[in-house]
């Protein structure tokens, strides 16, 4: 019995031994794998443009290679006898011809005829042209592909800018909330309130775009297939949604509390109710949509169907119900 | 109590009355796969026809 406890025991150390070696070896080979799958994009790309210019390169060294022919000469005596009809090629009974010349009444050997050896490449131009061709049309594709790149960039710099804008309000207040000048104080908060609802505003609008685009996507399988867009342009789609949306709602609790510290609590109402009515229009007109938000979103974690309807509830709770207000310091009062 | 469909590659939670067995996202992922593929192989066979065709 202690034997075979023993025995068993080994056996599981060695078991637990080989495991240990084969999840090094899975570990070794899947860094390779990882640096594969992160570059297989650029080396998709680059395979592709191999093969647009590969047919015509192989076409052009094979149309480089020169055949030989046999060129026939014949002297100007042979010429003129043959002109007369005294002379012809001597002929095989398959009906091709033989390099000797033979007599025409006599049908006898009348003399040899010199061959010379010749290289020519007859296609070479034309392959030469097909290559130069294929070239120009691949540095088109190119620059179309770079324009498409700059545009994408400059849309992405757009972006930017009113993102730094939503963010400046943010900072803006926080720096705006420690001025002890009264005065200063209300022009400072002024001008957050008039910021943060422009760059409001220009989010919501990228927002909407960007929901659009969602809207349209197919459903169907094939039609996916089909269609121009990629899953990565998708996914970057939802991520900016997001981050509007995060956006969205920072600078509308910052004007909301911009106002309340002015003491101007039904403006504050006003914008919160703006803010509401955008959420529904955006997100909530179409039936099922949040649930296709959530299907397209790269997360997995349900986001949209669990956090959007608490926002909305919050948001419509505080701009429509009067009695129900952030309490803080009454501003101006002396 | 209606039974939790789940997507079978990310395993994310499916609304009820949906059709497919794979989230949207995880199906736009294999149609990519799919569209790379029918655009890339003909340009391999069409490479390699053209080197191993003499005329």
């Amino acid at each position: 019995m202690k034997k075979d406890v023993i025995l068993r025991a080994n056996k599981v150390e060695k078991n637990n031994k080989d495991y240990i070696i084969i999840e090094e070896i899975y570990s070794e080979t899947s860094s390779i794998v990882k640096s594969l799958i992160n570059n297989a994009d650029v080396i998709k790309a680059n395979i592709t443009k191999l093969l647009y210019k590969t047919p015509s390169f192989i076409k052009l060294v094979k149309s480089s290679i020169p055949k030989k022919e046999y060129k026939v000469l014949f002297s100007s005596i042979q010429k003129a006898r043959m002109n007369n009809g005294g002379i012809q090629l001597m002929q095989k009974k398959d009906g091709s011809f033989i390099a000797n010349l033979i007599n025409s009444k006599t049908k006898k050997i009348f003399s040899s005829i010199s061959l010379k050896e010749v290289n020519k490449t007859p296609e070479l131009s034309k392959a030469l042209s097909n290559y130069m061709t294929q070239m120009q049309m691949a540095q088109i594709a190119n620059r179309i592909q770079q324009i498409q790149l700059d545009i994408e960039e400059v849309r992405q710099g757009q972006f930017d800018d009113r993102f730094a804008l939503a963010y400046s309000c943010e900072q803006k207040y926080i720096q705006a909330s420690v001025i002890k000048n009264t005065q200063l104080k209300q022009i400072a908060l002024l001008k957050i309130v008039s910021d943060a609802e422009d760059s409001r505003n220009l989010l919501m609008k990228t927002q909407t775009r960007n929901l659009e685009y969602i809207r349209k996507q197919p459903e169907s399988f094939w039609k996916q297939v089909l269609s121009l867009d990629s899953s990565k342009k998708v996914n970057k789609r939802m991520d900016e949604i997001r981050e509007s949306f995060n956006a969205i709602n920072m600078t509308s609790i910052v004007e909301a509390v911009a106002y309340k510290e002015m003491g101007e609590f039904d403006a504050a109402q006003e914008s919160l109710s703006y803010y509401a009515n955008h959420l529904k229009s955006s997100y909530f007109m179409k039936k099922g949509f949040i649930e296709q938000l959530d299907l397209i979103d790269p997360s997995p974690e349900n986001y949209w169907s669990g956090k959007l309807p608490e926002i909305m509830d919050s948001v419509q709770l505080i701009s429509h119900n009067s009695k129900v207000r952030i309490e803080g310091v009454t501003y101006g009062k002396s | 109590m209606a039974r939790v469909r789940r997507c079978k590659k990310c395993s994310r939670i499916l609304p009820e009355g949906y059709k497919h067995k794979r989230c949207t996202n995880c199906r736009k992922a294999s149609s990519d796969t799919v569209k790379a593929v029918i655009l890339f192989i003909p340009m391999v066979c069409a490479t390699v026809i053209k080197f191993v065709i003499k005329k």
